[in-house]
């Protein structure tokens, strides 16, 4: 992992926006156009969102990784929370508005790829890539 | 950044606000308190305008869909100035014709 940056916070939801904002610095330093980090805030925050979400118990934690990776930036996000089946995961249906259930969508959208690790009791384990081309 | 909501009052009876922050997962249930309360002192229509919203997530669009849906069938909330990027994360979940329109 090359310009490792490791953040390790309580999973609590008003910690989000640290996230944000550290992902940001770090897609600018690599040289992403504002576009880019404006998706990468985006994405950062609904795996950030997922982890604090899915672990409503006291001390949770979640841990973030940023590191530069080939021609682009991985981010890793580990929570210790309930997990799920990734096989039982259904995209949402655009034609009809949904409340809830974009956050891996968006993810998936955005970012060039991501790898969801994770089952029943297991917390969730996250690798998003982004790449600078 | 946190989210400040601006009451610019009523226009041919819908109801203005603006919007200026962050709509996250921490200001999103403000969002929604603030606009359920004012719908149950005057019901109305609600346009937002995002002109200053600097970053929306997915729980700042499912609040604006569920406040909608459960305005229907008499009202309902349109937007309007979002930000590209911002504008950008109604566009890829199908939601941009619906409130922008």
């Amino acid at each position: 992992m090359h310009n490792l940056v490791e953040l390790k916070l309580p999973a609590k939801k008003e910690y989000i926006p640290i996230v944000r904002y550290a992902a940001m610095v770090y897609a600018n330093d690599l040289g992403f156009d504002l576009e880019r980090i404006e998706d990468i805030k985006l994405v950062i925050s609904e795996a950030i969102n997922n982890a604090v979400i899915h672990s409503d118990f006291e001390d949770a934690e979640v841990v973030v990784n940023l590191y530069s990776h080939g021609e682009g930036m991985k981010i890793e996000v580990r929570d210790s929370g309930k997990g799920f089946h990734t096989s039982n995961y259904e995209a949402p249906n655009l034609d009809n508005e949904q409340c809830s259930g974009y956050g891996i969508y968006i993810m998936q959208t955005l970012s060039d790829s991501v790898e969801v690790i994770s089952g029943d009791g297991r917390g969730t384990h996250l690798i998003i890539e982004f790449n600078l081309v | 950044m946190a989210l400040v909501i601006m009451n610019n009052g009523y226009e041919d009876g819908v109801c203005h606000l603006s919007l200026s922050g962050e709509v996250d997962l921490v200001s999103a249930p403000m969002l929604k308190e603030n606009i359920e309360k004012i719908h149950s002192e005057q019901r109305s229509d609600f346009l937002l305008d995002l002109e200053n919203v600097s970053f929306i997530d997915s729980t700042g669009i499912g609040t604006v869909v569920s406040l909608n849906k459960s305005m229907k069938p008499d009202h309902c909330i349109r937007l309007r100035n979002a930000r590209s990027h911002v504008a950008k994360v109604f566009k890829i979940t199908g939601l941009y014709d619906l409130f922008f329109s």
